[in-house]
Order: C-alpha cells, then structure tokens, then sequence
C-alpha cells in the first residue's frame, strides 16, 4: 500500500488523501504517464494547489505534483516569448522577466499559481475586459500524450482547445511558451477611490474601460439599502518612459514585497493577527474601517511596483491560515453585462437574507472568452470569499445552491477552479437539461 | 457544508440522521446493506431535498473485506468526508435464558468488529485530515452486563471502549470522538417489546445527536436523564445487580 498524504484545496475546506508524485525532470513525467496507462489508474495534475476547490485533489487516488517542474527555460527578446515548465510559478516568471523588460499578458491575484495550473483554469486577471484569459496568449504548449510521448501543441493547432481550462484532464502540460509584454519601467501609475453604490461601481468600471488597462473594486458585502455594493475602486496603467526613466523598476529588490509591515511587524505574524477577525463582527469592522479610510484619503494617485499592486494577498503569507480548522470558500458569481446590476445586487441582498456576509467581495471586468470551456461572459464577476464555521455551514450551502440557480437563470457561468461545491457540476446537468 | 458518511442508515437512527442532513443541502453517502431499500431511500431524499448531493454505497457489515473498499467508495462520491457516523446495529431477541452461538456472533460481528474497523479506517483518514467528526452509537446496554442479552451488552461495551480509545489516540490531531448511548428510541429495535419507557423518535435523537456533535459533547445519552440513570446502573454493586438488576 502506498502511503498517502493530505492534499488540499486552497481553501482547505476541500481535501482528498492522495498517492502523491513529484517529477523533477520531464522524463520523469512522461514514465509516470505510461506507468499509469498501462496500470489502467487515472491521475489528476496538481501545480501550486492555489485553486479555491477541489480539482487539483483526487480522494484515495494519484496526483502529480509538478511543483519540482519549475524552471524558467528561455526568453527570446526578439519575439518576446518565454518558455516555462508547468511547474513554474508567476513568480518565478517575474523574477525572471522584470530585468529583461517584460511582464506577463495577464496574471491572477496570487503569484503562486503555476503554468500548468494558469492553463489547465485559463485564468484570468485584472485586465481581463482587456487582455482577455492567459490561454489568449499562449505561443504553443508541449504536453504528454496518453503514452508519455511529447506533442508540441502550436497556438493554430485545434488540439490546443482541448488542455485549456480542462483541468489536466486531457494529460498534464509540461512546458509552455507565453507571449510576453513588453514593459518600459517596472511600475503602475495607479488611482484609487472610494463609491457609494453597486451601480455607481459598475458604471465607473463601464467609463475607465477604454483609459485603464487594470480595473478591480473591492465591495464592502455588509451595508444594505443605498449604501449596497459600496466599493474601494483601484484602476492602473503601466507607467511609461519619459516620466521615469526608462527600466526603473526593473531591478527586483524595486519589485519584491518587504518583509515587514511599517518596517517594524513581521508579516509573518500577520496571519494570526487576521485571525483575530475573522468572525462576523470582526470583518463587519474590518469591511467598514476600509471603505471610510478609502474615503477619507479621498481620489488617491500614487505610482506602485507591478508586483505590489498585482499581488496584493501574498504580501500576507498563508493568511488562509485564519479560516483554520474548516477552511473557506469562494463563490465567484459571473454574470453576462446586461443583467450585472440586477443579480448581483440580489446576490448581496441574499446574503443578508440568509445571514452569511462575504468577508472579501472581489468585482472585475469580463469579456467574453473565444475557448470552448469559456467562463466569462461578456459582463462581470464578483469572487466572494465566506469561511466555513459549524454554525453558518446550513446557511452558507443553502445560498450557494441560491446563488447556483441565480447564475443559470441569469445565463452566467462558473468557473470550476473557484467552484468549492459541486456547483459546476451542477451547472453542467442544468445545460444538459436545457438542450 | 458538511460531507457526512452514514454507516447503516436504511432504517431508525440512521435513516433520521440521513434526512436531517440532506434537509440541510449537505453531502451524504450512506452505507447499507440492501441495494433496493438504499436506492428507495436516496430516490426519497433527493426528490425532497434537491439541492443535497446524495450517494449510496452497498455494504454488508457482516462482510470484513467489503468495509476499506465502501470507505473509499463513499469518499470518493462525495469528495471528502468531515463527519463519519456509524450507526449500525442489531439486537436479536432472546428467551432470557438461552444463548444462541450464531445470533450472539452475529451481533458482535455488526455491532463491535465492523465498527471498530470502519470506525478505525474513519480515524486514520481524520487524522491525516487533521481534523473531523468521528461518531459512533452505541448504548446504555453497554454500562453494565445484563441477563438479558448479554452478548448485545458485551458488544456496545465494546464499542465504548474502544471509542473511548480512539478519543484518547486522536485528540492531539484535531479529531473529535464522540459516543453515543441513545436510550430508548423508537425503531424497529425495539418494536413489540414491553417495558419502553422514555423513549424518543428517531428524528429527535438524530436532531439532539447532530446538535450535541457540533457543540463539542463527546459522550452522550439522547435524554439528560438516561444519564442520571447510566451512573446509577454503573455503580450498582455487583451482588446486588445480579439478584435485582434490570433485565
């Protein structure tokens, strides 16, 4: 009997107890591939594990781990396009391209997530209204066939639909080649501002659309009436030659977060202070104390490092920590433009209802998505995270389920790396019903 | 939210606690013997509760090697598992006076080594988890052997002890071990019999059990004053329970 160990959803409310490999070299992954084959056993992928769910777990089964994948192979300053092994993370990414001049089409909130994993979600980004999802920008993939052969799979190539946003389902990734931005200096010129309403937020998203290439606003879940969907709005665009000069920024002690907070308390403490509040009252505070210094500092213009400005929860290491022992999930609500204001306001008023508020409500920008496991619509998102207690559990499902129906009656989707639920599962009999 | 297995829940206890949490939306996966009262049961709930994620997974408890596989099995369909609940059990009438080999083996087989096993393969899982819900039912027969049915009492006394045990080796891992001795309940268990008294629903003691199991309560009676009678049954002197003591 293999011996098995935990593996978790980032949320750590989803698990499984798996028989966990780690390859170091691509051979390695392609004699696991053929392994498994003739073993008749399936396997799931498994990268950074920065998915809110469950699908880079598997309950009593194999999971390959490509977090020991992760070098940085190459970038061609010609075209612009880097290579990368499916375990490297966008971190590793950064590091490698910032003092070269170049920056990632579209990355995630987290720089922990891998290549593999940024495919195998299509992930998306700040800039998705924009940009459009990672996959956009992909040059090519080399992936392991079902014998372990290798196939380089070229960005016109219709094979390439079939790995993306399929969650390792077709074999595991382990290579990719990325087209790159070129960047003149390492830093946003970033504006922030506070707004009182849901639909003052959407609007403003709908007007910075063309000037703005990030978009993101947090929304305080817990006021009701016309305080609803009051917002913490922050908009960027990349700072150009000429007011700094050119490759500032790029040195990467300009770009990695401090270790300290004020330069005096350890980040690493800052998961336990966070802990502190993580109860209904403690994130109501939390959720006002933010928006009113948002307000009082008034129409904020500062410039920031990429990193600091993208990465924003990583400067807390593991804060998920606080939701210890039952975890947290996240619902991320997608929702076509035409019905955003409408659903999404129901969606907050059905928190209150039921009596779960979302301690952190994320809304973003959408365009529709040209891949075939598309999620996005054209229209919003709103990722709303909610821990797992015993006593909101009944309630916390109960809307889920809520927010499941909603979502296909609105035409909107969900987006499976984020579905901590079964709600994508769900979802798919509900469209098989329908047709 | 809650991911809950239910070892033996076609019928009393077991079945209540079934409905209470599907009620809820929650996960369950229930274990049971008869393929045809299993579907009946999750065709029931799953049309009453649809937005609950019910599985069933076939499992004779008097079949040792069926007991690791129907553990996977349940994982498996319903991702991972907070709670496991074994809740299995027989009792077989006696004239009193007789014992008969294969019902008293029969018994233990259900009611002490499927539990302990199932209830073992539950802890590890727990343990590694690094935190769950571990429950299982046993009696107030437990408390003391009595003349009766001595091999039921033998085999929840088993059952006791060894959850006792396992609270004991899985405490420093986040796990909680819960026993419970429900008292009377009206199940077929102990349908037709004379002498019932206190005696709850199935659906009372599956609410008291599930609200107590989240409280924290580690061993439990479904009525406070099936406690008090607990500790007085437990410290009955011996020559004085074999010549008065309840049957």
């Amino acid at each position: 009997m293999t011996a098995l160990e935990l593996v978790q959803g980032f949320g750590l409310y989803n698990f499984s107890l798996s028989d966990v490999h780690r390859p170091r070299t691509v051979e390695e992954v392609q004699a696991l591939v053929a392994r498994f084959k003739s073993e008749g056993r399936p396997y799931v992928c498994r990268g950074a594990g920065r998915s809110y769910g469950p699908v880079a777990t598997h309950p009593g089964g194999a999971v390959i781990d490509f977090s020991l994948l992760n070098n940085a192979v190459s970038l061609d300053a010609e075209s612009g396009v880097m290579k990368l092994q499916a375990g490297a993370t966008i971190g590793d990414l950064w590091r490698y391209a910032v003092p070269r001049g170049f920056w990632p089409p579209v990355v995630p909130g987290t720089m922990f997530v891998t290549m593999g994993g940024a495919v195998s979600a299509n992930i998306h980004g700040k800039n998705h209204y924009k940009r459009g999802s990672f996959c956009e920008h992909l040059e090519a993939i080399t992936a392991a066939g079902p014998g372990g052969e290798l196939i380089r799979i070229p960005k016109d190539d219709p094979r390439l639909e079939e790995f993306v946003a399929a969650y390792g389902a077709r074999g595991p990734i382990v290579e990719i080649e990325l087209g790159m931005k070129r960047i003149e200096t390492g830093y946003f010129d970033v504006e922030g501002f506070t707004l009182p309403s849901l639909s003052e937020t959407l609007a403003a998203f709908e007007s910075g659309k063309e000037t703005w290439e990030y978009q993101v606003a947090w929304i305080d879940c817990y006021p009701s009436g016309a305080d609803l969907g009051r917002s913490a709005v922050h908009v960027a665009n990349h700072t150009p030659a000429g007011e700094i000069p050119a490759g500032k920024g790029f040195d990467l002690a300009d770009q990695e977060v401090p270790g300290t907070i004020a330069g005096i308390v350890p980040k690493g403490l800052l998961a336990q202070v966070l802990a502190l509040f993580t109860f209904d009252l403690g994130m109501h505070a939390v959720n006002t104390g933010k928006f009113w210094a948002g307000k009082l500092l008034g129409h904020t213009r500062y410039r920031q490092p990429l990193v600091h400005f993208n990465f924003l929860l990583d400067s807390i290491p593991d804060w998920r920590r606080a939701y210890r022992p039952l975890g947290f999930i996240q619902y991320q609500i997608f929702v076509p433009k035409e019905r955003g204001l409408d659903v999404l306001t129901e969606a907050i008023k059905l928190q209150h209802r039921l009596g779960v508020v979302s301690y952190l409500g994320v809304l973003k920008r959408h365009r529709a998505d040209r891949f075939r496991n598309a999620y996005t619509p054209e229209g919003y998102s709103l990722a709303l995270d909610f821990p797992v207690t015993r006593s909101n559990s009944a309630a916390l499902i109960q809307l889920c389920r809520t927010y499941d129906r909603l979502v296909a009656e609105a035409g909107g989707k969900v987006y499976r790396a984020k579905d901590c639920v079964g709600s994508f599962e769900r979802s798919q009999e509900f469209l098989a019903l329908r047709t | 939210m809650k991911r809950v297995i239910l070892a033996g829940a076609t019928d009393g206890i077991g079945k209540a606690l079934a409905e209470l949490h599907a009620s809820k939306g929650y996960w369950v996966a229930i274990l049971g013997r008869d393929p045809a009262k299993l579907d009946a049961l999750l065709g029931g709930l799953s049309s009453r509760f649809p937005a609950a994620t019910l599985r069933g997974v076939v499992c004779d408890f008097r079949d040792n090697s069926r007991l690791g596989p129907a553990f996977d099995e349940a994982v498996r369909a319903i991702g991972h598992c907070d709670q496991f609940v074994y809740v299995a059990g027989i009792m077989h009438a006696t004239d009193g006076v007789t014992s008969v080999p294969e019902d008293d083996a029969e018994m233990f087989q259900v009611n002490t080594v499927a539990a302990v096993q199932l209830l073992g393969i539950a802890g590890n899982y727990f343990r590694l988890a690094g935190k769950g819900q571990l429950v299982g039912i046993s009696s107030i027969a437990g408390d003391r052997g009595r003349k009766l049915n001595p091999a039921y009492c033998a085999s929840k006394a088993g059952l006791t002890t060894y959850l006792e045990g396992l609270r004991n080796r899985l405490h420093p891992f986040g796990v909680q071990v819960v026993t419970v001795k429900p008292g009377f309940v009206l199940t077929k268990m102990i349908a037709g019999r004379s002498g019932v008294f206190w005696a709850a629903s199935p659906e009372e003691a599956a609410a008291t059990i599930d609200r107590r199991v989240d409280k924290g309560h580690e061993v439990f009676y479904v009525y406070r004053r099936w406690g008090i009678l607990g500790l007085i049954l437990r410290h009955i002197p011996r020559f004085v329970f074999k010549r008065v003591g309840p049957p």
